[in-house]
This record gives structure tokens, sequence and C-alpha cells, in this order.
């Protein structure tokens, strides 16, 4: 998978865009790294608790720092964090251009029905993303259930359905791209490219890809 | 016949993948109860990234893209080079035996063929080989790749279905796995001796043993992964841990190969890459979502019954149809489209589910290297330089190969399911 696309942006709310997309993939990475991170710590944990009981020692994990690091880090913790890092990354996707999409026949077609096509799919992106916020709100106010993974961690359901509603807001944001936002990266070029004003740049097409 | 008539028509427009399934089910919902089930995209999309063992498809990307980046490819290159010597097209095997090797670190096809193809394409030009057949080796070595575990497919697989266990996939895969494996250096040694290509230095033992031993940290992620959720020590999602930071402890302390920058890199490139999964995984919530409540599973299960009473003719229906869609829809994506409708199909027909899950992936994976859309094929066509069209005809007789491979696992159920017996998983 590649990096972010070097694309020459000049508007502010594409620069907004940009920033925005920044923050979530900082603020993915920083799940990614605790997830693991905690993960690993609560194998150890298991594997010491294990040995402790054989060994006769139960009562190291009955109370005390032990037994509270223990208690949360257990995996119903970590799967807190998923909601936010699979919404949030499919952000990410988007706006790298990380699509898996058939766009040989559209590519096809003459260029004034290319275009049309693309903005047909631009709208249906707009309409995905407007959903998002729209239904997710609505889902995430409406939650009720209690996530409990120890007696000091317990949360509402509202905090990880919020990742709904705030991913179809930064899609949104990500729409400032435009046409852009359709372009579809094969082994780290770009494909099917369109400029700001809908112009095709026929630079961007690969010849595997035609 | 709305649903499908606005996926037919989004798919053909090219709106992504994961759009087309949502807006599929989305139409479905609203033919099904109006406005009011609407809302359901925002709780299956909820229900569809959360499950808990996703947790594993970032931590296996995020093992496979600082393998990539801590020179674990050209160890087990030069170990796999090590053991063909004298024989001819002794690189066309090294290529084929280091995928088989590589597959128990990754699950994605396209990532071992980036990451194989970048070293083994140039090697091979430059031993003479035509640049198309190195592209059709690498592609066609690669698709063993999601079949060998860990699997992201297996896991969306499981993820989609829900009652079916991911560990018996696994164990699932190994026999068709090695299958494949074996059918492509049966191939490739037609072809190399056929063709007259190269040879190599003859076999010396201590330099098997010098490369053996470099590679053998490496080779071990396989041990940790396979082994851990096999012998029932860890889960899926603990083995994905392990092998995280497994991969991440040998590459910056063992190999130091791995910088602060390549870490940062890999964390950026196994987000986006899990966008791409997590949103086919939502989206294929909401079309299930429809699709269970509309009865087309059942629907399906009668057409196929229908199609043939014997279930040799049952099964190969089906395979011919996910070959089909295979040649159109990239790998994860035709798994979500399909397998909600026919998996439960050929369960209800009397097939075993694990035995139905592998016949369905190994059809569905060969998609990745048949045209007109082969993203594999495509990815190594495009690191050879040649065009797609000449990678696909020289990956032909591999293809056959691999269709022997489809065709013996779906005709033999025990190819499939003698593993998971003897492990006592997934019964």
């Amino acid at each position: 998978m590649a990096e972010p696309a070097a694309v020459p942006h000049s508007t502010p709310l594409s620069r907004l865009s940009d920033a925005v997309n920044m923050a979530t993939v900082a603020v993915c990475a920083a799940l990614l790294a605790v997830m693991l991170s905690v993960s690993a710590l609560g194998i150890l944990l298991e594997a010491m608790h294990s040995l402790f009981l054989r060994a006769g020692w139960a009562d190291a994990f009955g109370a005390g720092w032990l037994s509270i690091v223990y208690a949360n880090t257990r995996p119903s913790f970590v799967r807190l964090f998923l909601p936010w890092l699979g919404m949030l990354s499919i952000t990410v996707a988007f706006k790298q251009c990380e699509h898996i999409a058939i766009g040989a026949l559209a590519r096809s077609l003459p260029g004034p029905l290319f275009r049309f096509t693309r903005w047909v799919n631009f709208v249906a992106i707009a309409l995905f993303a407007g959903a998002l916020v729209w239904y997710g709100f609505d889902y995430a106010v409406g939650s009720t259930h209690l996530f409990i993974v120890s007696d000091d961690i317990q949360l509402s359901q509202r905090w990880t359905a919020a990742a709904v509603p705030v991913a179809g807001l930064i899609l949104v944001i990500h729409l400032a791209d435009g046409l852009r936002l359709l372009d579809e990266r094969i082994d780290g070029d770009l494909v099917a490219g369109t400029g700001p004003r809908g112009d095709v740049d026929e630079r961007n097409v690969p010849e595997a890809a035609e | 016949m709305s649903a499908s008539l606005a996926f037919a028509v989004l798919l053909l427009i090219g709106l992504p993948l994961g759009l087309v399934l949502t807006a599929a089910g989305m139409v479905g919902a609203f033919a099904l109860g109006g406005t009011d089930y609407l809302g359901i995209i925002a709780d299956r999309f909820y229900f569809g990234v959360s499950g808990y063992v996703l947790i594993a498809v970032p931590y296996f990307i995020f093992t496979a893209e600082i393998m990539n980046r801590s020179g674990l490819t050209d160890r087990l290159i030069a170990f796999a080079g090590s053991l063909f010597g004298r024989i001819p097209g002794a690189l066309s095997h090294v290529t084929v035996t280091t995928c088989v090797l590589f597959a128990g670190l990754t699950g994605a096809a396209v990532t071992e063929t980036a990451a194989i193809g970048k070293t083994m394409i140039p090697a091979m030009k430059k031993e003479g080989y035509p640049a198309s057949y190195a592209a059709a080796v690498i592609a066609s070595s690669s698709i063993i790749g999601p079949i060998i575990p860990p699997s992201i497919i297996m896991i969306a697989y499981a993820a989609t279905l829900r009652d079916i266990s991911i560990l018996g996939l696994f164990a699932a895969g190994i026999l068709p796995g090695l299958m494949m494996g074996l059918a492509m250096l049966i191939v490739s040694g037609i072809i190399s001796f056929r063709r007259r290509y190269a040879r190599h230095d003859r076999v010396q033992f201590a330099v098997i043993l010098a490369t053996g031993s470099a590679a053998l940290a490496a080779m071990g992620i396989p041990v940790v992964i396979l082994g851990g959720i096999l012998s029932g020590l860890t889960t899926v999602t603990e083995a994905s841990v392990i092998a995280a930071i497994y991969a991440l402890v040998l590459g910056v302390f063992a190999y130091r190969s791995v910088s602060g920058r390549d870490m940062w890199d890999s964390l950026v490139s196994t987000i986006s890459f899990s966008g791409v999964v997590f949103l086919l995984l939502g989206a294929s919530n909401v079309l299930g979502w429809y699709v269970t409540r509309s009865g087309i599973a059942r629907h399906a299960a009668e057409w196929i019954a229908a199609l043939s009473s014997d279930p040799t003719g049952q099964i190969l229906a089906v395979v011919l149809l996910l070959l089909i869609i295979g040649m159109f829809i990239d790998v994860l994506p035709a798994i979500i489209i399909a397998v909600p409708v026919l998996s439960p199909a050929l369960v209800e027909l009397g097939f075993h589910p694990l035995h139905a899950g592998m016949v369905m992936l190994l059809a569905l994976n060969l998609g990745n290297i048949t045209p007109p859309l082969g993203l594999t094929l495509m990815t190594a066509a495009r690191i050879a330089g040649v065009p797609y069209e000449s990678a696909a005809r020289e990956a032909l007789p591999f293809m056959a190969a691999h269709l022997c491979v489809v065709l013996i696992a779906a005709l033999y159920p025990p190819l499939t399911l003698y593993l998971p017996q003897i492990l006592g998983v997934g019964q």
C-alpha cells in the first residue's frame, strides 16, 4: 500500500481535508500502537497468571496493582478501540484513493459520459457520507449498551458508536477533494485521474490497467 | 430486483465496491420496509467493523509490513536459492518456494507479489527469463499466500458468516495450499525443462545450512502463528499479536533493519489497507442484512439444486460461478458478495461448512490472476514492466494447475477436511 498522494491542493477546504486526514492517520496510528501494546501486555499477564496458578501463587493476581493491570488488559478492552480504528481507517483509505472498483468500463466511455459517471459516483459517496452522519448520530445517541471491561472501566456504547457519525463527518470534509477522491490507486499510481475541474489526466493511467 | 439493478449499474460505472454493496443493501432495505429501514446502515457498519476476531486483521497486515521492510524476503530467497542447484529453471523454482515460505507470514496475495516480485523479477530477467514469464510465476505463486494461513480472506469469510470456525478454515487451507505449491513446481519444472532455462551451481549442504540458519528466525513466524493457533495455546487474535511483536523484535533488534521511519510507514500502510478491508466488511453487513431477510440464500440453494441433484454437479456449478465472478471482481469483495448467498446454500444442500468454505475460497482466489481483473497479476506485470495480456498468456499453464487443485478440493473433501479432523478444530 502506498503513501498519501502528493497532489497539489490550493483551496482552504482541501487544505482542511488534508489536515483532517493527517490528524486521522495520527489518531489511527496511536490507536493501533495502544491496541498492540495492551494486547501484548495482556498475553504476557495471561501467561504469568497461569504460571502463578500452577506454582500456587494465585494470590498475586487476587489483589493489588497486578490484579488491576490484569483486569484492564483483557481483549474486551482492546475491542473498545476497534470501531474507531475500523471507521477512521475507512476515511484514510478513501482519502488515499485506496479503492477497489471496476473502472475499466467507465474509462472506456466517451469523455462527457465518463465525466457524468464520475459525478454520479461522487454524489453516491456524498450520500454515503451523509447517511453515516445522519443515521450514525441517531444510532450513537440511541445506544444504551454498557461495555464492562472491569470494575474500573465501564463504557457506554455511545462512545464507540460515535465512530460512525464522526467517520461520516470526516468523509464529508474529504468531499472537498472533488472528483480526485474517486481516483484509483494501483501499485502506487493513480488511475483515471481527473483534475479539480473534471479534466481527465491521461498521464495517470498506467499501461497495465488499460 | 431493485437491489440487483442498483448493484449492477453502480458496479459498472466504477463506484468503489464497498459503496456498491452498501447502496445495494440500502436499496433492498428500502424495498423491504421503506425509509424506516434505512437506519440499518449505521448499525450494520458498526457491527461489521467491531467483531472481536477483526482485531487480527490490522495486526497481520502490520506483521507483513514490518517483515517486508526488515530484509526478510532476501533471507528467504537466499535460502530457497540454495535448494535447487543444477535443476533447469532454478530461479523459477526458487520464486515458487519463496512464495510458499512467505505464505505463512502474510495473508494477502498482492502484498506477497510486491514484496517478492521487486527482488525476484529483476533477478529472473537478468538470468534470461522473459519478463512476462517472471511476472506470471510471481503472481501465480503469490496466490498461495491467502490459502496457507494466516489469511485475511479467511478472516473476512468467517466474519461475514459468523458461524464458521477460523481455526477450522486455517487448518483446512494447509493441504490445498501445499498442493498448489507442488503444482506450481511441476508446471515450472516442465516449462523450464522445455525452454532450457538457466541452472545454478551444484547444491552445497554448507550453503543450505548457512542460508537456512540466516532465515530461521524469519521462518519461526509461521511456526508461532500456526503452532499457537492449531495447538490451542493461542487464539487467532493472540497469535496475530505475538506475530506482530515477534516481527518487530526481529526487525528492530535482531536484524536492525527497521528504522523509526519504517515503523511509521508500516503503521500508515496498515491503516490504509485496513480501511479497505473494513469498508468491505461494514458494507457486507449492510448487504448481508438484506440478503438474510429477503430469502435470496434459500432461492440460491433451490437454484443450485435445480441445476443438478448430484452433489458433484452442484459443487462444480458453484465453482464455475465463482470462477466467473472472480474474473471480474477482486477476491475480498467477491467473497463478501458471494459468501452470504452461496455458502448457506451449499450447507443446506448437505456440504460440510469447511469443505464448502475452502472450495469457495480456492475458486475465488484464482480470480487474483485471471483476466480481465486479476489484481495480483496486474501488480506483477507492472513490476516486470510488461503488458498485462502477455503476463496473462504466460500464466495460463499455472492457472490450469491451480484449477486442478480447486477441482480436486471440490471433488475430494478429505483434502480440506483431513487436517481439521485430525486437529479437532472447526467440526
